[in-house]
């Protein structure tokens, strides 16, 4: 049996993919390598009684008009208002509202453009003239820097620090250094899920169900088939293949077409251009379980916890941090962030417990000195807790359970290359036209591979938004059958 | 100064004396104020070291606009050059000097101990590098409307230049070698964009060669007379030890300058090769320069370069391999993004770049016979250090002269005198989408009448001129369509 289209990995935007070109009458396929679908919408238990969204809390927003297409309201998926964010220094602190602005207003803007380009048909075969070149809304972010772009935002170096802490959302970069300013666009906060990340995941393979969509998990897919250059189908670890006119992979850029080709076939620029992606500095989770709710650090109300919480967060600390990750070594003082779910989401805790996720930044993949040892966690472990008892004295003895997930726990888990959660730096050669290829007929998530797409963190919208790539490759699909250009 | 005066051009280094030298060839009544008691600006052979005066700025040229050249007939104003094509040598201490002449064979010979896939490439590198430069000509040289933009100029637009280097060479050597090009206007490689300044680089002609770096006979100083002659020639009334206090103004157009000894001199157009914020900033009333220019001038550049001129007893052993070249010691390129992140925070960094050149090795007039000069431009370094520079200098002298033995074994007991030339505080800073940017953007300002022909309208500082070139032109149109 042949499907129209064939979906590599059953996260966010493989679903909503998957979901978009059932509910178009095509049959669709999707192979999930882990044993349920979600990828990193996912929760679950770490310590008795305590549940936590591992690979992160928060998602990217999933645009208004894709939230209400796949009917995800009416699938039980409550998305808290992303809260105010603390920031705590010795003696001082600062609370800030969800910030808005410029920024939120050029990622509205990328994201209408491209989901309203991804439905027009590819040029392939045929002899279109090129539109002139229409600049990127934020492009002008691309010569900027952090710092210079938040100083137009506030003047007080404290909120400057709290605004760039929450923009960054434990990613880590040298604020001065010019292109800096487009991790804004990265910086959008979807809210919370009401019963964890693993609820909206839970929505989103029922909405792919209903449509019609045939979810495999538990098979990895190996191979992409190809004939005379075009995509054929998609080969199984377990040796079968499934038939497919069009693939659409949500894995990254690397693991896309460094490990589902074999390299001699692919054009040598896309695979120089896979092979130079740069990786983001990576993260590490901290889940902590706590037997009862701490008292507030001195000063700060219970209510100012329900949103990010950012520990002595400083332009100097991150560009340290950014400089070791480099290295290979782990920062003396990593960018961290807390998050205390449980006071946003009750579920989360047994009743009168709570849970805590800590989200280190500038964590190295294989630290310089050799892979990661018992002993190192046990090390970072213990200076992130060290780093909250400095700023919120009282808390470390409370915990009563912990797990830590390092990049090469997610690169496992997730199939991330390199445990980037971020599919790439959000660097200005590989963000807006450029993220991630230059040319400008790869748009819509088409690759230079004839019956490829790549939706996903590595794809234009990845970083910016959840489900949004997904869907604009479906379109993307969708349009190049209706026009036969498949 | 009884009649009034068409132009004032402000400051007496090369970019003020080609600006006044057009103007005046164009028919205008032009004069030239310096704050010095000799012309040259940086290229003037300021600085005594020993019985030898020697200048502060640049040491080498590599962008000095050919029209320039002819259209002024320097060369009949005694224009010469003692080394056309100065050879890229890169000192390693961790194997042999990488040579990179326009001898591609010998150069892949010497890239070959690091790497035989590098050695291969950088023909192919250098092609691609000098085609791409060769068509952004219309930005870089004319003041046309800003060409679009292909996509290549977009995509090196956005790139980093430790990118790009990743990207084209996979030895460390050769990554290293092109660090200090990439530190340019105090950028660091990994910041966006700085993957065009090679192509502005390369875009430059000297001597008819592209991407060639010379030296003028006599030094930068030659070339300041040259240009002073060819000035004088044209007309142009040169004073000096004459510094600008301020602008006068006349509603919001400049109607003159007022110097230090109180004297108002009185001129229809001014056109500053000072800096944009020495000239905005310390020059014009504050306010004159409206909100949003302002705003651009809070930030002045933050990582410079210094410059070391030392006397030797006889040449360093390294000038042995190639007499004209320009010897470029860096380690590591990703050092050098550590290093500007030090120098950034006002530290000394670990890691230094270092460009050195023997002008005597190929110009023997410079200095007495059995003396060398060895001069040396250092990067990343804090503009305002936090310790202050008269404390940071020595170590940095220190740092200099370790990296210099180990390459030249026993320098320092052949040194007989040493002068350092700290960062200029007040430097605009760099900004990459300038390199995308129309001239007339970078020369005209919020001010009437009132155009920059320094290093501020130069997509990259360098001693080029051609924003002094183009200034003129403007300048001159603005005067006709005002006379009109």
């Amino acid at each position: 049996m042949r499907y129209d289209a064939c979906i590599i990995g059953a996260g966010a935007d493989g679903l909503a993919a998957a979901a978009t070109l059932a509910a178009r009458g095509l049959k669709v396929a999707v192979v999930e390598r882990d044993s349920h679908p979600g990828g990193r919408c996912a929760t679950r238990e770490f310590h008795p009684g305590f549940r936590a969204s591992p690979y992160t809390d928060e998602l990217p927003p999933i645009p208004a008009e894709i939230f209400w297409s796949l009917d995800l309201a009416r699938r039980g998926v409550v998305l808290a208002p992303a809260s105010a964010s603390l920031a705590l220094w010795p003696g001082r602190q600062s609370l800030l509202p969800a910030p808005a602005g410029r920024a939120e207003a050029f990622r509205q803007a990328i994201l209408a453009r491209v989901l309203a380009d991804s439905a027009a048909p590819a040029n392939r075969g045929w002899f279109t003239p090129r539109a002139p070149y229409a600049p990127w809304p934020g492009e002008e972010l691309s010569t900027r820097t952090l710092s210079e772009a938040l100083e137009e935002l506030t003047a007080d170096p404290a909120e400057r620090a709290n605004l760039m802490a929450t923009f960054l959302t434990g990613r880590v970069c040298n604020p001065a250094l010019a292109g800096s300013a487009l991790q804004l666009l990265g910086g959008a906060r979807g809210g919370m899920a009401a019963g964890g990340l693993g609820r909206l995941g839970e929505a989103l393979r029922v909405a792919a169900q209903e449509a019609g969509a045939e979810i495999t998990c538990g098979l990895e897919a190996t191979d992409i088939r190809r004939k005379a250059g075009r995509v054929t189908g998609v080969g199984l670890a377990d040796g079968s293949d499934i038939a497919a006119r069009a693939v659409i992979s949500t894995l990254d850029l690397k693991r896309t077409f460094l490990s589902l080709f074999s390299w001699s076939e692919l054009p040598r620029a896309l695979v120089d251009r896979a092979g130079a992606f740069r990786p983001a500095p990576g993260t590490a989770r901290l889940l902590l379980a706590l037997d009862a709710l701490p008292e507030p650090p001195v000063g700060t109300e219970a209510c100012a916890l329900r949103g990010p919480i950012h520990l002595a967060p400083s332009a100097a600390a991150l560009d340290e941090a950014t400089h070791a990750w480099r290295r290979g070594a782990l920062p003396a003082r990593p960018p961290a962030m807390l998050r205390l779910v449980s006071a946003v989401d009750p579920s989360l805790a047994p009743s009168g417990a709570a849970t805590l996720t800590v989200t280190l930044g500038a964590i190295p993949h294989t630290p310089f000195d050799g892979a990661w040892t018992h002993e190192k966690r046990d090390r970072l472990s213990a200076t992130a807790l060290a780093i909250i008892e400095a700023l919120w004295p009282g808390l470390a003895k409370r915990v009563i359970g912990s797990e830590l997930l390092l990049p090469p726990d997610m690169e496992q888990m997730l199939g991330v290359s390199g445990g980037d959660l971020a599919g790439g730096e959000l660097a200005a050669d590989q963000m807006l036209g450029l993220r991630p290829f230059a040319d400008p007929d790869c748009r819509g998530g088409r690759t230079p591979v004839q019956g490829l797409y790549l939706a996903g963190p590595s794809s234009a919208l990845g970083p910016l938004a959840t489900c949004a790539s997904g869907v604009e490759a479906a379109r993307a699909v969708a349009a190049d059958l209706v026009a036969r250009r498949l | 100064m009884s009649e009034a005066l068409d132009a004032l051009v402000i400051g007496g280094g090369p970019h003020g004396l080609t600006a006044a030298a057009y103007l005046a060839k164009a028919g205008m009544r032009v004069a030239l104020l310096e704050a010095a008691a000799e012309i040259g600006g940086t290229c003037a052979n300021a600085l005594a070291l020993g019985d030898l005066t020697v200048p502060a700025g640049a040491q080498t040229l590599y962008a000095l606009d050919p029209r320039v050249v002819s259209e002024l007939k320097l060369v009949r104003f005694g224009l010469k050059f003692a080394a056309r094509d100065l050879m890229q040598i890169g000192l390693r201490t961790d194997g042999k000097p990488l040579l990179l002449g326009r001898d591609a064979r010998a150069a892949a010979r010497s890239i070959s101990a690091y790497s035989q896939r590098d050695a291969a490439h950088l023909v192919d590198f250098r092609r691609e590098l000098f085609a791409f430069a060769r068509a952004q000509r219309a930005l870089w040289w004319e003041d046309g409307p800003p060409a679009a933009l292909p996509d290549e100029l977009r995509r090196q637009g956005a790139t980093g230049a430790a990118a790009m280097l990743d990207a084209a060479f996979e030895s460390e050597a050769m990554r290293a070698v092109f660090a200090f090009d990439a530190m340019a206007g105090g950028m660091s490689p990994a910041a966006a964009g700085t993957a065009l300044l090679f192509a502005w680089r390369a875009a430059q002609e000297m001597c008819g060669l592209q991407g060639a770096v010379a030296v003028p006979r006599g030094g930068m100083a030659a070339l300041a007379a040259c240009l002073s002659a060819a000035a004088q020639g044209a007309g142009v009334e040169i004073r000096t030890g004459a510094p600008v206090a301020r602008l006068l103004l006349s509603g919001d157009a400049v109607s003159g300058v007022v110097l230090a000894s109180g004297e108002e001199v009185a001129a229809r157009i001014v056109l500053s090769s000072l800096s944009r914020r020495e000239t905005l900033l310390n020059l014009a009333p504050s306010g004159a320069a409206g909100f949003a220019a302002a705003k651009r001038l809070t930030h002045g550049a933050e990582v410079g370069e210094a410059k070391f001129v030392m006397t030797l007893k006889a040449v360093p052993g390294f000038a042995a391999l190639q007499p004209a070249a320009r010897f470029l010691i860096v380690e590591r390129l990703e050092n050098c993004i550590a290093a500007h992140a030090e120098a950034r925070a006002g530290r000394l960094p670990a890691e230094l770049a270092l460009e050195a050149v023997v002008p005597t090795a190929f110009d023997t007039a410079l200095a007495p016979p059995g003396t060398d000069i060895l001069s040396v431009l250092v990067r990343p370094l804090p503009v305002v250090p936090a310790e202050g520079w008269s404390k940071l200098a020595p170590r940095l002298s220190e740092a200099v002269m370790a990296i210099l033995e180990r390459h030249a074994p026993g320098l320092r007991a052949n040194i007989t005198g040493l002068i350092c030339v700290t960062p200029k505080p007040l430097r605009d800073p760099l900004e990459i989408s300038q390199l995308r940017a129309s001239w007339r953007a970078r020369i005209a300002t919020p001010i009437a009448g009132l155009y920059l022909c320094g290093e501020a309208g130069e997509p990259v500082p360098a001693l080029s001129c051609r924003a002094a070139r183009i200034a003129a032109a403007i300048a001159a149109a603005h005067l006709k369509g005002a006379a009109r």
